[in-house]
C-alpha cells in the first residue's frame, strides 16, 4: 500500500454512498492489499482468500451506509469487516473440518509454512507476529485473527480469564513498539 | 471511574481486537463519547492495528480487481435498493463497528430504558427525601418558634400580674453613673416578703459570673440570691426580705459571694 491516498475518508465513503465506480476503484486501488493481508492471515489458504477478499468488498459497498465515523476510521472498519468475513468463512461448515484441526502451540509453525507459500507466490510477508513474544503472538492470533472469545481463549492456553486483558494490551503495546521500530 | 486503571485493565485493546463481551462493549462505547481520553486511547490501538495491516499487506491477483467489480454491478441490477436495508453481511458480531441485530438492539434499549428508569428512581427519592426533609426542618422550627412564644407570653404574663398586682410594689433599678442605660426591676410584696427579679437590659454575663440581687436593709447589704441567666424565666423569685429601703444588682462569680463587690454595681433603685 504504498499509494499516497489523495481522497479523505469522508470523500471516499461519500462516494461510495452515491455507488460510483470511482469510489471502487479508489478503494481498491489503496486497501485492497491491507485487506488481502488481514485475510489471508485467517484463512491461510490463497484459494479461500481469493473468494473471501470479493465478498469484502461487495458488502463494503453494500453496507457503507451502517459506517459510523464516530466509533473509528473507515480503514478499521474495513479491517474488521474483513477480519469477521473470513472469521465466519473458517467457521462455516465443511471448512472448519479442515482447518480447526490445527492445534494452538503449530500456529508459528503454520504461520512460517505460510510465509515460504506466499513467498513463492510473489507476496512478500514480513510476518511481524513472529518476532512478538510467542505469549503475545499467539493471543494476538487466537483473538483477531481466529475470533476466540476470551473464555474460548481461556480454556486453550489454560490462563485465567482475567489475565488475558491485559496480556491483550501488553502484546497490543509490544506490537505497537515494533512497528514503530521497523518504520 | 478511574480512567487511568480503566485503561490499564486491557479493555480497550480487549475491544479494538473484538475480545470484549457485549456488555463491555455497551459501557465503553458510553464511556467514549463523554471521555475524549478514552475515545483517544481507542483510536490509537485501532491505529496500531491499521499499521499492521498497511504493514502485513499482501497484493491480491491483478485478476480480482475486475472480477469484484463486475459481481458489484450485477448485483446493483438485481436488487436495487431494498438491499442496502438489510444487509446480508449481519454474520457473527465480531466486533463492536459490526451492526447489531436486533435481539440485541432491543435489548440495548431494554438497558437504556432501565438506565432511565434508574436514574429516574433516584432522582426521585432524592427530591422526595430532600422535601421531606425540609418539611421536618420547617416543622422543628415552627416547634421552636411556638416555645419561645409561648414562653415569652408566660414571661410576659407573669411581669404582668406582677404589675398588675396591687399588693405588689414595682421597683425600678437605674443603671448607676458607669452603666447608665442598664435596668431590671424588682417586685416587692409587703406582706409576705416575697421578692420578684427581671433584668430588663443588662448586658450577657461571661459563663464563670453571675448578677447578685443585694437588698440594702438598715443600710447594709443583704444578699438576696443570684439570677440564674440559664433559666427561661425572666421573672425569678430571689429571697425573701423584710423591710429593705433599696434593691441593687452587681455582677460577682458565680453563685454569688458575701458582700457585693461596690465596683461593679450596675443598677439600683430605692423601695
Amino acid at each position: 500500500m504504498n499509494t499516497q491516498p489523495k481522497l479523505s475518508e469522508q470523500e471516499i465513503v461519500s462516494l461510495l454512498i452515491q455507488q460510483d465506480e470511482k469510489g471502487f476503484n479508489y478503494l481498491y486501488d489503496n486497501y485492497a492489499a491491507a485487506i488481502y493481508g488481514i485475510v489471508t492471515k485467517v484463512v491461510f489458504e490463497k484459494e479461500y482468500a481469493d473468494e473471501i477478499i470479493q465478498d469484502v468488498f461487495v458488502k463494503i459497498w453494500r453496507n457503507i451506509s451502517q459506517f459510523d465515523p464516530e466509533k473509528g476510521r473507515l480503514y478499521t472498519w474495513m479491517i474488521n469487516l474483513a477480519r469477521n468475513t473470513a472469521i465466519d468463512y473458517v467457521r462455516s461448515k465443511g471448512f472448519q473440518n479442515q482447518q480447526k484441526n490445527q492445534s494452538i502451540p503449530e500456529f508459528v509453525s503454520e504461520s512460517e509454512q505460510y510465509s515460504v507459500k506466499v513467498e513463492i507466490d510473489h507476496i512478500g510477508l514480513k510476518n511481524i507476529l513472529a518476532n512478538l513474544k510467542p505469549e503475545w503472538g499467539e493471543l494476538i492470533e487466537l483473538a483477531y485473527f481466529q475470533g476466540y472469545t476470551q473464555q474460548e481463549i481461556a480454556e486453550r492456553l489454560d490462563i485465567p480469564i482475567g489475565t488475558i486483558k491485559t496480556r491483550t494490551r501488553n502484546a497490543l503495546i509490544e506490537l505497537k513498539r515494533l512497528l514503530k521500530d521497523h518504520r | 471511574m478511574d480512567i487511568k486503571e480503566y485503561i490499564s485493565s486491557g479493555i480497550i485493546e480487549a475491544y479494538v481486537m473484538g475480545l470484549a463481551s457485549e456488555e463491555e462493549i455497551s459501557i465503553l462505547d458510553c464511556v467514549r463519547k463523554n471521555n475524549p481520553v478514552i475515545q483517544q486511547a481507542i483510536i490509537d490501538a485501532q491505529e496500531t492495528l491499521e499499521e499492521f495491516a498497511t504493514r502485513e499487506a499482501i497484493a491480491p491477483p491483478p485478476a480480482l480487481k475486475s472480477a469484484i467489480w463486475t459481481k458489484i454491478s450485477n448485483e446493483n441490477q438485481e436488487q436495487p435498493i431494498v438491499e442496502n436495508k438489510r444487509p446480508e453481511t449481519v454474520t457473527t458480531p465480531l466486533y463492536p463497528t459490526q451492526s447489531i441485530d436486533n435481539n440485541k438492539a432491543t435489548l440495548k434499549w431494554f438497558a437504556i430504558a432501565a438506565s432511565i428508569l434508574l436514574v429516574a428512581s433516584v432522582g426521585l427519592n432524592l427530591y422526595l427525601n430532600n422535601n421531606r426533609n425540609k418539611t421536618e426542618n420547617q416543622l422543628a422550627t415552627l416547634a421552636e418558634n411556638q416555645k419561645n412564644s409561648d414562653l415569652a407570653y408566660q414571661n410576659l404574663k407573669s411581669k404582668w400580674d406582677m404589675a398588675n398586682n396591687p399588693a405588689m410594689k414595682t421597683i425600678p433599678l437605674l443603671g448607676v453613673e458607669k452603666h447608665p442605660d442598664m435596668k431590671a426591676t424588682v417586685y416587692f410584696e409587703n406582706a409576705s416578703n416575697l421578692v420578684y427579679l427581671t433584668l430588663e437590659n443588662l448586658p450577657v454575663t461571661p459563663k464563670d459570673q453571675q448578677y447578685q440581687l443585694w437588698a440594702i436593709v438598715d443600710g447594709k447589704p443583704v444578699s438576696l440570691g443570684v439570677y440564674d441567666q440559664d433559666s427561661t424565666l425572666s421573672v425569678q423569685k430571689m429571697t425573701a426580705v423584710s423591710s429593705a429601703q433599696a434593691f441593687a444588682i452587681t455582677l460577682e462569680k458565680r453563685g454569688g459571694v458575701a458582700s457585693p463587690t461596690m465596683e461593679n454595681m450596675y443598677v439600683m433603685g430605692k423601695v
